[in-house]
């Protein structure tokens, strides 16, 4: 395999693995909430890496196996509740777009909870942080990504793994 | 070798004569045997070079967008006909510029199955001929219902719903139990032995387009794997480059498969394609009670939304 | 050159001799195809079969491999390490002549001029290729046609020839000579070497009749402008499978691969029957359509190759014609093209 032993991380990183999610959050109300969570100063698992879309309809699903394939151990995508979306009906197509997406990556052996959705309010802070601590929880459990990984040995584990 | 009926060949002859269209696409004799292949027609008096028999597996209509705009006439099965009006669902093609042949088909042969069952590989497959419901070679035959692909063995899609003019009889469309009994298999297996499955199934795969490039829906100009601003697919096809394709073009189908099988036919490694892609059209159905190919007017599920649709994926 | 005689009861023993001192490849019959595969200890393989699907390039030029790697960490920035070539001692045993040619093609190509390629170059170098006699030539076998022969030893280091119960071996080269004395076969008897001159004389006589190639190579080039070319790419899906399946085929593509901590410099197959091949970064495409590019290919196995390397990109072993999705024969093209050429000779007279 070209990977093979490619990817021994750094000696100098910490010993224990900690899970990577990448969140994509729209910018109207997921990314505000997740703003409130931080001036309020509630406390949550800092796993979550953030990218900030205008809108969860835009939210390619290449975006969210390419995560995946990049080694990131859970993927998160949060929208507005349906009825509250900015740009009207993205949020619409997103929840029909990622109802199917879940299902076919459940279908074809990614594991159930690697992969979430959630509607968080720009005023539900505290929702915000519940939902990522649950999300995080829901990985760890499951452990690094590996399937889709292109990295046989994520950067984020140890060289026990 | 099977050309077609004479009012056939007069209705396409007069088609190309009066310049309702520029080019009818059929098939004809191909060069290996149990293979047609497809041909193009231009000229009214090429029209006798047409054929119509179990070895006409290809879906020409993955042709149309070659000629986006112009007046093209063109032969189809069953499930053929499904993807011309998947196209005119996605606004790719209009009712007046087509003149379509529809054909009634029993199935199409599986060369594979041929030679499988003589216990050779197809290059050793140097002779086959179809005669009537049989499959001979040599001294050996074989009941044309038992060769041909495993998708037409569950074809509850025999005649084809849109189309001008008709060939043959039309054939009974017989109930299928259970068509998705293979997606059902695979729902019931553990996580780790669905992804086993897939591991294994694509393993196979050398990403060669070939899926891609027969599927009549796949009409991108410039599909996602080509792509280099930004690169999703680098040029190897070690596991993690194929399945990222495998999941993204097939996904790309969500809602909009037909099911014609043409991917699973082309594809020279025999991946088997309708595996996922039956998950799709499935889905498509329980979800949002939705098939593709039926109906011109329809929507495909994700072109559109309802505001009390399954709410039960977001926390 | 003398000729030895290897039964084919022996054959497995043979293999467990050749395994003591060289990795071992030899087809392998799968449930739907044969693939050269290594072999180990007890595997079983097969010298009886038409041609394995994927051809034997594979071996020598894969479809994907690393040129070089680099290694980041926080304190260092690249540790760039060159990747050891593959120099493991081979033998490929019974591949068909027309693949043998196919890499006769690739030594030309990759062992000539000014640059050599050392990744194919030490793998061709460190194996001994046993080719096997074709004495059933199928229907879409065509060597004979593009210069080859089913008993053509080019490319080969030993040919093995089928007789009664057993094959007459002859080296080809040097390599050879010395591989086979080192086996302690005994010599052909005259009934082995007689019975093998009547299989050679049938597998001929089987043969499908074809013009040859030939002279070919100078009329093309005059049809560049021609709309033959799109005519005869118009059922072409561009898949690519011909490319991937072909012997001759060798154009690559060479890119680097970031990683968490580093990265690789990979060489992989690319294809002219892709649009991409020849796509610019201002996105402009001189090979626009599949026409184009299906001129192309013609051109560089029927005309370039032959003006550079002295011999057709094609070697006849028919597997495009067999696994193309849609049927498009290339002896259907050259057929056309002789048409077509011909017809302008008389267009020009």
């Amino acid at each position: 395999m070209l990977n093979d032993r490619m990817m021994a991380p750094p000696k100098d990183l910490p010993a224990i693995w900690e899970p990577k999610i990448v969140a994509f959050l729209c910018n109207w109300c997921s990314y505000a909430g997740a703003d409130l969570a931080g001036t309020s100063r509630i406390q949550y698992p800092p796993n979550i890496r953030v990218i900030r879309v205008p809108c969860s309809g835009r939210v390619n699903p290449i975006f969210v196996v390419e995560a995946l394939r990049q080694g990131a151990d859970g993927v998160l995508v949060s929208g507005c509740h349906p009825g509250d979306c900015h740009y009207i009906s993205g949020n619409y197509y997103a929840r029909r777009r990622f109802t199917m997406l879940k299902r076919y990556l459940e279908y074809l052996g990614i594991e159930p909870g690697r992969v979430q959705f959630s509607w968080v309010s720009a005023s539900e802070g505290g929702r915000f942080a519940e939902v990522v601590t649950k999300v995080t929880r829901d990985v760890r459990a499951l452990g690094p990504a590996r399937r889709l990984s292109i990295n046989k040995v994520n950067a984020s584990e140890t060289d026990q793994a | 070798m099977s050309s077609l009926p004479t009012e056939i060949q007069q209705q396409i002859a007069d088609w190309l004569s009066t310049g309702e269209i520029d080019l009818f696409i059929g098939w004809e004799q191909g060069s290996v045997p149990l293979g047609a292949t497809p041909a193009f027609v231009r000229d009214p008096q090429d029209v006798s070079r047409l054929i119509w028999d179990a070895t006409c597996e290809n879906n020409l209509t993955a042709y149309l967008a070659k000629f986006k705009g112009q007046k093209v006439g063109i032969m189809v099965k069953g499930c053929d006909a499904r993807a011309i009006i998947g196209l005119m669902q996605e606004g790719q093609w209009t009712r007046e510029n087509l003149r379509i042949v529809g054909v009634s088909c029993p199935g199409v042969v599986d060369a594979r199955k041929v030679a499988s069952a003589l216990g050779i590989t197809l290059e050793e497959l140097d002779q086959a001929e179809i005669v009537d419901d049989t499959v001979v070679v040599g001294d050996q035959s074989f009941a044309l219902a038992d060769t041909i692909h495993d998708m037409c063995q569950t074809c509850n899609r025999r005649n084809p719903n849109i189309e001008d003019v008709h060939l043959g009889e039309t054939l009974p469309e017989t109930p299928v139990d259970d068509p998705f009994g293979h997606v059902g298999e695979m729902e019931a297996l553990s996580s780790d032995e669905r992804w086993a499955r897939f591991q294994a199934e694509t393993s196979r795969c050398n990403l060669c387009f070939a899926c891609r490039n027969a599927c009549p829906l796949c009409y991108c100009t410039v599909c996602f794997a080509d792509r280099t601003q930004p690169q999703w697919l680098t040029t190897t096809s070690e596991a993690e480059d194929v399945q990222f394709f495998q999941i993204m073009r097939t996904f790309h189908l969500a809602g909009r498969c037909v099911g014609c099988g043409a991917c699973t036919r082309a594809c020279p490694q025999g991946v088997n394609l309708r595996l996922f892609l039956d998950k799709l059209r499935l889905d498509a159905q329980e979800v949002f009670g939705y098939t593709a190919g039926v109906d011109p007017e329809a929507q495909p599920p994700l072109r559109t939304y309802r505001q009390d649709d399954p709410n039960d994926t977001f926390l | 050159m003398k000729q030895w005689l290897l039964p084919k009861s022996s054959l497995p023993k043979l293999a467990d001799t050749i395994r003591q001192t060289h990795r071992l490849y030899a087809p392998v019959r799968l449930p739907d195809q044969v693939a050269f595969g290594e072999i180990g200890e007890g595997d079983p393989f097969t010298l009886d079969y038409a041609n394995a699907r994927t051809s034997v390039k594979t071996l020598f030029f894969p479809q994907a491999e690393t040129m070089l790697r680099y290694e980041r960490s926080l304190d260092r920035y690249n540790d760039i390490s060159a990747t050891p070539v593959d120099s493991v001692p081979t033998v490929v045993l019974g591949m068909r002549p027309c693949d043998a040619r196919g890499l006769e093609l690739l030594d030309r190509v990759f062992g000539q001029g000014q640059y050599h390629d050392p990744y194919y170059l030490a793998r061709r170098q460190a194996t001994v290729v046993v080719a096997l006699a074709c004495a059933a030539p199928r229907q879409t076998c065509f060597c004979h046609a593009v210069g080859g022969d089913p008993y053509s030893g080019d490319g080969g280091d030993v040919l093995l020839s089928e007789s009664d119960e057993a094959y007459v071996a002859v080296a080809q080269t040097t390599k050879g000579q010395e591989w086979l004395a080192s086996l302690g076969l005994s010599e052909a008897d005259a009934g082995h070497l007689a019975t093998a001159e009547t299989i050679a004389e049938a597998a001929h006589e089987k043969l499908v009749k074809m013009a040859p190639a030939a002279g070919l190579e100078d009329k093309l080039t005059a049809l560049f402008e021609s709309e033959v070319w799109g005519e005869i790419a118009e059922k072409c899906i561009a898949c690519g499978t011909c490319t991937y399946l072909c012997p001759g085929c060798h154009c690559f593509n060479i890119q680097d691969r970031v990683l968490a901590n580093g990265g690789i410099r990979l060489r992989s197959w690319d294809g002219c029957m892709y649009e991409g091949f020849t796509v610019h970064t201002s996105g402009h495409n001189p090979r626009p359509d599949q026409g184009a590019r299906w001129r192309q290919r013609v051109l560089h196995k029927f005309a370039y190759l032959p003006e550079n390397v002295g011999m057709y990109g094609c070697v006849g072993c028919g597997r495009c014609i067999t696994y193309c999705p849609v049927r498009l024969d290339i002896r259907e093209v050259i057929a056309r093209l002789r048409i077509e050429t011909a017809a302008q000779l008389q267009g020009e007279q």
